[in-house]
């Protein structure tokens, strides 16, 4: 079975990543995955021991964004069939792990403040330097 | 009718690519046009006959390079409408020309150049960042 896998983080590389990979996915009738992580930054670990709900809200807001996607995709591309991998960790290395054995993973590169040309996000450039899979990288061109 | 492009130098990597952009070609139902590119090398210092038959044979080890490639992709789907493109320039620049009218262009992470440690090189690097459609960076097949 052919997946395409795609990261979920609620940032514009996400959504034009999202869009890209469902209508890639109904074409070659593959399964869309959609990859989010989470965790709980080290900034607020330092304040002291974090309680559950700390957790539990860092991973909700994560799940949430999950969700939203897989709704997306329905409204996009209603025959794609999504599976959502939720991990806790780094967004780079938990998107090069989750997406292994992907046919294809979407990345996307976009403008930045002061920079001429398109760059690429941390994530992207992550999985375009490790990847052993086909990677597309998408230009998020300005409007 | 859609249209993918994928640059081919004939290594490992560029073979890698023109097998992805064929089934993606087929996938989008989309024409493939196969491109090779050739350049003189910045410094050649011959006679001006030599270096007309150097040209000749540079230009000819690209067009037998497009036409390899090709035949790969028809290999892959003999059905697929496929176009062999020779253009004169750096490979970078020329994908990068022919993104404007592309959807789609396929490169393999690396090519013929040196430097095996670089994870990505420098043609495909170069259309990443240029490209006006989005880029497939294909890495080699692996072998277990």
């Amino acid at each position: 079975m052919e997946t395409v896998a795609v990261f979920i983080n609620g940032t514009e590389e996400a959504a034009a990543s999202l869009e890209f990979g469902a209508h890639e996915a109904a074409l070659r009738k593959a399964t869309l995955r959609l990859i989010a992580a989470w965790d709980v930054p080290a900034s607020i670990l330092s304040g002291g021991v974090a309680g559950q709900e700390v957790y539990d809200e860092f991973r909700e807001t994560a799940e949430a964004l999950l969700a939203e996607a897989v709704a997306k995709v329905a409204e996009l591309e209603p025959e794609v069939v999504c599976e959502t991998r939720l991990v806790r960790g780094q967004p780079g290395p938990v998107f090069l792990e989750e997406s292994r054995d992907a046919t294809l993973i979407v990345a996307a590169r976009k403008r930045q403040a002061g920079i001429k040309e398109l760059v690429l996000g941390s994530i992207s450039r992550h999985i375009l330097n490790h990847a052993e899979r086909p990677v597309v990288v998408i230009p998020i061109l300005p409007r | 009718m859609k249209t993918i492009v994928v640059g081919t130098d004939g290594s490992a990597g560029a073979n890698a690519a023109v097998e992805f952009a064929a089934r993606e070609a087929v996938a989008h139902k989309a024409k493939l046009r196969v491109v090779a590119s050739w350049e003189v090398p910045p410094v050649v210092m011959v006679s001006p006959e030599m270096a007309a038959d150097l040209f000749t044979a540079i230009q000819e080890e690209a067009q037998a390079i497009a036409a390899e490639s090709v035949n790969a992709a028809k290999a892959v789907e003999p059905g697929l409408v496929v176009e062999e493109v020779v253009s004169e320039g750096h490979a970078g620049q020329v994908l990068v020309e022919e993104s404007r009218h592309a959807d789609l262009v396929v490169v393999g992470r690396r090519g013929r150049g040196g430097f095996a440690e670089l994870l990505l090189g420098s043609v495909s690097q170069h259309v990443m960042h240029h490209a006006a459609c989005p880029v497939v960076i294909v890495p080699p097949v692996k072998k277990d």
